[in-house]
This record gives C-alpha cells, sequence and structure tokens, in this order.
C-alpha cells in the first residue's frame, strides 16, 4: 500500500514499519502496534518488544478510536496504480474501490461459456464482441448464442429459400415439401433401379420420358424377375449354410480319419496300396523287417530264420501267399519241435532233482521259441487272429508242460519218501549204537566218583548232551547214499 | 510470514536507500530478502582503527519477530575481527541476536550495536573458547546458545 504523504511517525507500527492496521494497545505499557504484528510478536515472546515488559494477548486491547481513524483516513493510492488507475482514497475505502469501482480490476465475463478476465472498463465492449453473447435470430425470433448463429441461419425454419430448378420462393420450413412437388426439381427414371440412367426434370418424366422408356416397357419383366432373384437368394443362402456345415463335419471326419490312420500305424493302407503288394506300406521306423519286404523279385536269405520255414523262389503274384505263410507258419510247427525236446530232455531234467527248469536246457530251447515277426502286410484282422492263435498254442504248450511237471514232481517225491525211509532207519539204528556207548562210559565216571575233575556232586548231564540236539538226521545231499 | 518479514525488508531496505545507512556502515548487496551484506568499519579512535569488516545478515521468514542470522564475513579477502566476543569463523556472541532481540530492532539498528561493541573494545582477543567453538560451530549462528556472560554487549 502505497501512502500519498508520509505517514506521521507516531502512526507507524514499529514492527512492521507501516503505519497501523487494526491498532491494537497494550494495556500494560501503553504501546501500540498492528493486531497481526503484536500478536505473533506476543506467541513468539511474551513481551513488549519495545520496553521488553512483559506482555501476554490478554493484556492487548483495541487502540483509541482516534488511532484507529487517523490511520483509516489515510489517503492511499490504488493498488491498480500499476494497471492504470490513477484514484486516491481514503484506506478505509479500499476494499470498496476495489469491489465496485476501480476500473481497472479483472473480473470474469458474465458468460457461463467464456473464461475471459476483462478489465472493469472493458466489459461493456467485451459484451458486445464475447462470441458467447446471446442473440436474437432475426427470422425467427429465437435466442441463441453469437457463436452459433452461422449453423443457425443455414438452418433457421422463418430464412426463405430458393428453388435451384424452378426459381420458386419459399420458407425454408416448406423446402422438402417443395423438392416433392417442383415440377422443375430433377429427379431418376422411375426404372432407375433396373438401369435406365435418365435424369430430367419431374415433368417431363410423366409427359415424354414414360412413354419412351425402354425399361418402363418391360416393367412386368422386372417385377417377375426380381421376385424370382430375391427367392433364388434366399434358396443360395440355406444351400450356403448347408455347404458350410457339410464342410465343417467334412473337417471333423478327415480329423477322425488322420487320428485313426495314426492309430493304427502301418497296418493303415490305402485302398490302392493293398492291391499292388509289390509296394506294401512299410513304416521306416521297424527297420527290422525291412529285408521281409524289400526284395521283392524273391526272398531275402535271411528271411528263413525258422527251420520250418520253407524257401520258395515266389514270384510277385504269390508273394502276398508266402508272406502270409511267412507270418503263421512258424507257430505250429515249432511248437511240435518244442514239445519233443522237451520230453527228450526229461531224464536229464530229472537227474537235476527240481522243477526248476535247468539254465542250461532253457537256453537251448531258446532259439527255437517262436518269435513271430510281425508281418506288416497282412490285414490287421489277420494279424490279430494269427497272434490269437499263437497265443492259444501256447497256453496249450504251457498246459502239456505243466502236465508233465506235475508227473515229474509226483515220480520224484515218491523216491525221495522211499530214500528218507530208508535214512531214518539207518539213523535210528545209530542212536542205538550211540546210546548203549555213553550209558556205558557214565557207568564208569560215576564208578570213579571221587576222580571228577571239577569235584562236582556226581552229575552227570555235563557230558550228556540232551538226545534232542542227536534227533535231526545229518543233512545229506540228495541222492547221497549212506 | 513470508509477506511480514518481505514487506518489512523491503521498508527498511528503502529507508536505507532513502535515508541511508549509519555512518561507517555501508549496503554491499541486497538483491533479495535472504541475504544482505554490510561493510563495517569503526570511526574514531578505536583498536581496529583502518579495518573494515564485512557483515552477513541471514533473513527467515519469521523476521522481524526473530532475529535475523548476523555473523562477520571469513574469506580470502576479509575476517572477523579480533574481539572477546567475536569468534575467528565470524559468529558473534551478543545478546541482541539471541535472547535480547526485538521485532523493534531493525537492520540498522544491528549494525550500529555492533559497531559500538567493537567501538568500545579494549584488548583484542579471541573469545577463550574459541579453537573449540570453531571445531563444531554450526554453519547458522542462530543454531548456537550462546551463553551471554557479559552486560555490556
Ligand atoms: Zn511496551
Ligand atoms: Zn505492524
Ligand atoms: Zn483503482
Ligand atoms: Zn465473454
Ligand atoms: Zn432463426
Ligand atoms: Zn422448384
Ligand atoms: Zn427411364
Amino acid at each position: 500500500m502505497d501512502y500519498v504523504e508520509q505517514p506521521n511517525s507516531n502512526l507507524i507500527c514499529c514492527i512492521c514499519h507501516a503505519p497501523f492496521t487494526n491498532p491494537t494497545t497494550a494495556r500494560t505499557c501503553l504501546h501500540t502496534f498492528c493486531h497481526d504484528c503484536i500478536t505473533i510478536a506476543v506467541q513468539h515472546s511474551p513481551q513488549c518488544p519495545i520496553d521488553r515488559s512483559s506482555l501476554s494477548l490478554d493484556d492487548l486491547s483495541p487502540a483509541n478510536p482516534i488511532v484507529k481513524h487517523l490511520v483509516d483516513e489515510l489517503i492511499i493510492e490504488c493498488p491498480n496504480r500499476v494497471s492504470g488507475c490513477a484514484q486516491t482514497f481514503q484506506r478505509q475505502l479500499l476494499s470498496t474501490h476495489i469491489k465496485d469501482a476501480c476500473q481497472y480490476v479483472e473480473i470474469p465475463c458474465s458468460e457461463e461459456q467464456c473464461d475471459k478476465l476483462i478489465l472493469r472498463k472493458d466489459v461493456g465492449k467485451h459484451q458486445d464482441a464475447c462470441v458467447y453473447r446471446s442473440t436474437q435470430c432475426e427470422g425467427c425470433g429465437a435466442i441463441i448464442k453469437y457463436s452459433d448463429l452461422s449453423t443457425h441461419n443455414l438452418e433457421c425454419p422463418s430464412k426463405s429459400a430458393t428453388c435451384s430448378f424452378c426459381f420458386e420462393e419459399f420458407p425454408r420450413s416448406q423446402s422438402h415439401e417443395h423438392a416433392t412437388t417442383c415440377l422443375d426439381y430433377e429427379i431418376l427414371c422411375t426404372q432407375a433401379n433396373n438401369g435406365c440412367s435418365w435424369t430430367g426434370p419431374r415433368r417431363q418424366l410423366s409427359e415424354e420420358h414414360v412413354l419412351s422408356c425402354p425399361y418402363e416397357a418391360i416393367k412386368g419383366f422386372f417385377s417377375i424377375n426380381s421376385a424370382q432373384i430375391s427367392s433364388l437368394n434366399t434358396e443360395n443362402a440355406v444351400l450356403r449354410q448347408k455347404v458350410y456345415t457339410l464342410e465343417s463335419a467334412v473337417q471333423t471326419m478327415q480329423r477322425d480319419i488322420q487320428t485313426f490312420r495314426n492309430v493304427l500305424g502301418p497296418w493303415y493302407r490305402s485302398h490302392t496300396q493293398d492291391q499292388t503288394p509289390s509296394a506294401p506300406f512299410v513304416p521306416p521306423s521297424i527297420n527290422t523287417f525291412d529285408h521281409l519286404f524289400s526284395a521283392p523279385s524273391g526272398p531275402s536269405p535271411s528271411s528263413s530264420r525258422t527251420t520250418a520255414q520253407p524257401s520258395s523262389s515266389a514270384d510277385h503274384g504269390e508273394f502276398a501267399t508266402h508272406n502270409e505263410i511267412d507270418a503263421l507258419a512258424p507257430y505250429f510247427p515249432l511248437q511240435h519241435e518244442h514239445a519233443f525236446q522237451e520230453s527228450h530232455n526229461y531224464p536229464r531234467s530229472r537227474r537235476s532233482f527240481s522243477g526248476i527248469v535247468d539254465p542250461h536246457l532253457s537256453q537251448r530251447t531258446l532259439p527255437l521259441t517262436p518269435v513271430a515277426p510281425l508281418n506288416l502286410s497282412t490285414s490287421l484282422e489277420g494279424s490279430l487272429s494269427g497272434l490269437r492263435d499263437s497265443i492259444a498254442a501256447v497256453s496249450t504248450s504251457v498246459d502239456s508242460l505243466a502236465r508233465r511237471n506235475d508227473i515229474a514232481l509226483t515220480n520224484e517225491s515218491m523216491r525221495l519218501n522211499e530214500e528218507l525211509g530208508s535214512l531214518k532207519y539207518a539213523v535210528h539204528g545209530i542212536r542205538l549204537q550211540l546210546h548203549r556207548l555213553m550209558m556205558d562210559r557214565n557207568a564208569q565216571v560215576t564208578g570213579r566218583g571221587g576222580e571228577l575233575p571239577l569235584g562236582l556232586p556226581g552229575n552227570q548231564t555235563i557230558f550228556h548232551p540232551p538226545i534232542s540236539m542227536m534227533a535231526p538226521p545229518f543233512p545229506g545231499t540228495p541222492g547221497t547214499k549212506l | 510470514m513470508t509477506s511480514i518479514s518481505s514487506r518489512r525488508l523491503r521498508k527498511e531496505l528503502s529507508e536505507i536507500q532513502t535515508e541511508g545507512c549509519p555512518t561507517g556502515i555501508t549496503l554491499l548487496n541486497a538483491d533479495n530478502f535472504e541475504t544482505w551484506y554490510f561493510s563495517i568499519e569503526i570511526l574514531g579512535e578505536s583498536l581496529y582503527q583502518g579495518e573494515v569488516f564485512k557483515l552477513m545478515f541471514r533473513f527467515d521468514s519469521s523476521y522481524p519477530i526473530s532475529a535475523p542470522a548476523v555473523q562477520f564475513v571469513v574469506n580470502q579477502e576479509s575476517t572477523a575481527p579480533v574481539h572477546p566476543h567475536v569468534y575467528s569463523n565470524g559468529h558473534i556472541c551478543a545478546s541482541i541476536l539471541g535472547t535480547e532481540w526485538s521485532p523493534v530492532l531493525s537492520v540498522s539498528a544491528v549494525c550500529v550495536t555492533l559497531q559500538s561493541m567493537l567501538a568500545s573494545c579494549k584488548s583484542k582477543e579471541r573469545p577463550v573458547d574459541n579453537d573449540r567453538y570453531v571445531r563444531y560451530a554450526p554453519d547458522n549462528p542462530k543454531k548456537t546458545r550462546f551463553h551471554y556472560d557479559d552486560d555490556t554487549v
């Protein structure tokens, strides 16, 4: 705040060095300060800043009204002097001046949408220029924003419009109506949908063009035609839907077939491959059996891997049959041979004194065990029935083997029983002899009682092993003759 | 508070500029309302004849309710006066800068008080605890609690 004249130094607050604002006097020492200045100072340090006498907030009271009037009536310059206000007035009128009178205060535009701040002196000027000011349409009388005026002019219903064809003037509100009735209005032929490219004033259509329009002449055809086309379109849509459904079904089936193909693996053969056995499907992963099929002109030497395999010089035509034999033949002849071998080995296995198969024996029989090569050129059904047959054969041979083992076991146990009986008898004889010997010796010892080495009171049990210890027969290897 | 301190300092500055500083005091720099510099010399008969010292005032937003931080500037160009109440780092042990401060005091009042403090000095010597104080002294002398043992200051 700038004072027009240098204020009297008695009116200066010694804290802020400016004329008092709300002058406040300390009741104790009668010093006067601004209300805010002395309040802060006393809160900081409870003493008078001038004479250091103690002072509290309770000691403060408003200064003498004369002092208040003196400072309030000091003439100040308007704070908006920099902006251009040259007014000076009493200090107490400052707020009134700023609020109502000062022309250099920025105030907001009264239009809500306008965010401009205008100096009060320019408010009138701005109100005429503000793009958001309200204005009245001269035609229809509507109150609109100035900024919307140009948009409104285009659509104001009261403004007259001129037809560009007949040059007739009419209110804009009737322009749509006029377009449908104006005889000079340029329109399309009624058959434009069917291809007529004629355009012209409305009056000419009925008077001239309809008579000459080639499309108009076959109007009936068009209606029938379009009805047909629309029904075809409907049908087409239905068919398209069906095709779509079928396509997805086919895709599902293709996926299924692919799955089957993967599951079947080498047994999957297409129909054409089935008819040309010279190129059977051989999956590359099963290399072991490649040699069986890789030389269709003749059997490979290693294909007769079992003795029962008849070697034949099969040509192309016989090859499939040959393979059938190749696949199934090994089971049966070998089965007989194996059975024969078993019975031939029987005496030896009997000598081994157990039902456990002698390792040497099984090693000898192993090469003769039929391990059927998987014939991939047969049908899956054929292979399965072949496998079933071989399982049946194996179970038969297991059956007969079990029976033979039964017989062998019975024979063996009978023989063992006999041997055990004779052993028992012999042991019994020995025990009797031993008992007699021990009795003799005991009699000798008790006869010379005083000479017991340990001085025990004549107890003989020390030297007499319990009978039970002697009862079991000596462990002997089977077949050992006593 | 900020506006009170800056309004008051603006007033003081305009007073200094219109009326001038007390004799022997010169305003060197008052570019802002945070730090002012003055030069100070003792005119007339004194132990500091011919010596010029530099004073630094630092104000915070509580000025003038609380005292400014005042000290002698110590650098290559200037030193602190050798005085029983002036430490070699420039800090001053004067009660008016501490407990005896009053909002009524002003920058030029402080300058004059310090001037008379130097003028009345009888022997040029450092405070007895100078070395210990300087070693641990804070940057701002207002953070030090001086014990004012000499009523003449
Ligand atoms: Zn007082
Ligand atoms: Zn004040
Ligand atoms: Zn004004
Ligand atoms: Zn506006
Ligand atoms: Zn309108
Ligand atoms: Zn028209
Ligand atoms: Zn036409």
